[in-house]
């Protein structure tokens, strides 16, 4: 038996077992309490929800009108971003790299549109760009006739899958960066997507054919797979690719009992990493021989100032004790689409920041009490 | 249950009974209750008991306020409530075994279902079956239930994977 017919069996077997009590949970409610309120507060929780949504919505758009205000256009940039989705520099897309890249006239336009006919998709090709770590794809799908809610481009836990051909006819699969960024416009029926997946730099000049396969649509109970291909033939040009520089640092700190080791910052511009080594960043091996991991502390710790919103994916408190970095006493947002990035055998761990353009002036904050000079 | 469906049952107040409503949700979401409280209890009867008692707490807090996502509320408070009643029990017994919770009576037919859920229940850790069952019953996603087994990301997926080859070598013991 694979693994496959195990699930299917399990998953009926388990239906079957579920059961069907409602006649008694009906009678403990008649007894306790009065049913119509129940409905109140559901209609009312649903009203409210979307008087907290217009007004999301509304200091989102004011908050979007003077930020677009303020940026320093350039005709060049004026003109990029006159060609991309607004929405990805939104607080929709939760990767901090990818707005900030775009308002800075990063990455080359493709503006490119396939009709997927057999799904009735119509997908939009925006913008790529790639550094010597990854490759940030960005587009959008839509559609009259399926309902797209609950369809995602996941390269990291889904079915979908991406890969390059090269000039020569080679197929290379391209492996997820990270988790990527996805919204959903429900007034259109339309996803806004920002792919990460690994780098393609070294294709500068060649004229290459990106392939995206299957849509992993993830159902209230279950997952399922739609069968795609959604093509991209362009010529990788110089405006894509960004360059990445290190900034050599051993520091050491230590934090709840465990030492750990800055070795290095990277910065690109479309991310800021800081490399760590630590006594407990490593793989842990079980009885049977098996690897695992576990969160470290300083980990832990990056993760304490997460928070989680439902509509727009990760986002930060800077009020909770957390890991921060901060150029010239500014904090630079976090990254924490692109979790658990280990590295060198697992003996590193990657903290992943928004791009910065200082570099002189870097402190890392961690927990409470502990800041780390990071530049020169 | 989805936001979206909440608003269908809204708008069929007209037609439906108040209670009426209260028992599509339940319809719709008693699975996950089930399978999460199974996941941990390993006991058909006492996932019952959880059911209704988590249904009964919806019912309550849908008096007093909103629940915005009903699914992760569910699966959070049954698997608190189902792991509240396994540590009291094992308090109680003294010379706790784990046949214990092992007197299920199944309702499948099929003798591979029952195999493989008997498999399932007795084979695995308690940690590795609730990642399989959410995972390939509730249909979560790996970082969801990451998240609320609060276990890095990359652990969930190992013990996934370690789960379904430990149930594979189990049933081929078997046949």
């Amino acid at each position: 038996m694979n693994k496959k017919e195990i699930r299917n069996h399990l998953n009926s077997a388990i239906e079957k077992q579920i059961p069907n009590d409602w006649d008694r949970l009906e009678a403990k409610l008649n007894k306790s309490m009065k049913a119509d309120q129940v409905f109140h507060h559901i209609v009312h929780s649903q009203q409210d929800k979307r008087k907290q949504l217009t007004k999301k919505l509304s200091v989102s758009l004011a908050a979007l009108a003077v930020a677009f205000i303020m940026i320093s256009f350039t005709p060049v940039i004026a003109q990029l971003q006159a060609l991309y989705d607004q929405i990805f520099t939104s607080d929709h897309i939760d990767d901090p790299g990818v707005k900030i890249a775009l308002e800075s006239g990063i990455g080359q336009t493709i503006d490119q549109t396939f009709y997927d006919e057999e799904n009735d998709i119509s997908v939009h090709f925006q913008n790529i760009m790639t550094d010597d770590k990854e490759t940030k794809l960005l587009l959008t799908f839509l559609s009259e006739e399926t309902n797209l809610e609950n369809y995602y481009l996941d390269l990291f836990e889904g079915s979908t899958t991406i890969q390059l051909q090269t000039e020569n006819g080679q197929t290379i699969p391209l492996d997820n960066v990270g988790w990527g960024s996805r919204y959903y416009q429900a007034d259109k029926n339309k996803v806004v997507t920002a792919l990460s997946f690994a780098p393609i730099k070294e294709y500068i000049g060649q004229n290459i054919r990106l392939e995206i396969h299957d849509i992993t649509v993830y159902n209230d109970q279950s997952t399922e797979n739609v069968e795609a291909t959604w093509p991209l033939d362009f010529t990788l040009e110089k405006t894509a690719a960004s360059d990445r520089s290190v900034l050599d640092v051993d520091k050491q700190f230590t934090l709840q009992g465990e030492s750990y080791h800055i070795k290095q910052v990277e910065f690109s511009p479309l991310e800021t990493r800081i490399i760590f080594t630590g006594s407990d960043i490593h793989y842990y091996t079980d009885e049977s021989g098996e690897i695992y991991e576990i969160f470290s502390k300083l980990e832990h710790q990056f993760l304490n100032a997460r928070v989680i919103d439902k509509e727009n994916g990760y986002g930060v408190d800077y009020n909770k004790p957390g890991v921060f970095l901060s150029v010239n006493g500014e904090k630079v947002a976090p990254n924490f689409s692109k979790g658990e990035i280990k590295q060198a055998n697992g003996t590193e761990y990657v903290m992943v920041f928004a791009p910065v353009k200082e570099r002189d002036n870097l402190v890392l904050e961690v927990g409470e009490g502990i800041e780390i000079k990071l530049g020169e | 249950m989805t936001q979206s469906s909440i608003s269908q049952l809204m708008l069929t107040k007209a037609e439906k009974g108040e209670l009426e409503i209260f028992k599509d949700i339940y319809e719709d979401n008693k699975k996950h209750v089930f399978v999460i409280a199974l996941s941990i209890l390993k006991d058909v009867e006492l996932s019952e008991d959880i059911m209704q008692e988590v249904f009964i707490k919806l019912y309550q807090l849908l008096k007093e306020k909103e629940v915005s996502n009903l699914k992760a509320w569910l699966i959070r408070v049954s698997r608190n409530t189902a792991l509240d009643v396994y540590r009291k029990r094992k308090h109680e017994i003294t010379g706790f075994e784990e046949s214990y919770f092992d007197r299920a009576n199944y309702c499948t037919d099929s003798p591979v279902e029952r195999m493989v859920l008997t498999k399932s229940l007795n084979t695995l850790e308690m940690d590795e079956r609730q990642i399989v069952f959410l995972k390939d019953i509730s249909g979560m996603k790996h970082r969801e239930i990451a998240k609320l087994l609060e276990m890095p990301l990359g652990t969930v997926l190992w013990k996934y994977r370690k789960a379904l080859n430990k149930l594979k070598n189990s049933l081929e013991e078997v046949e």
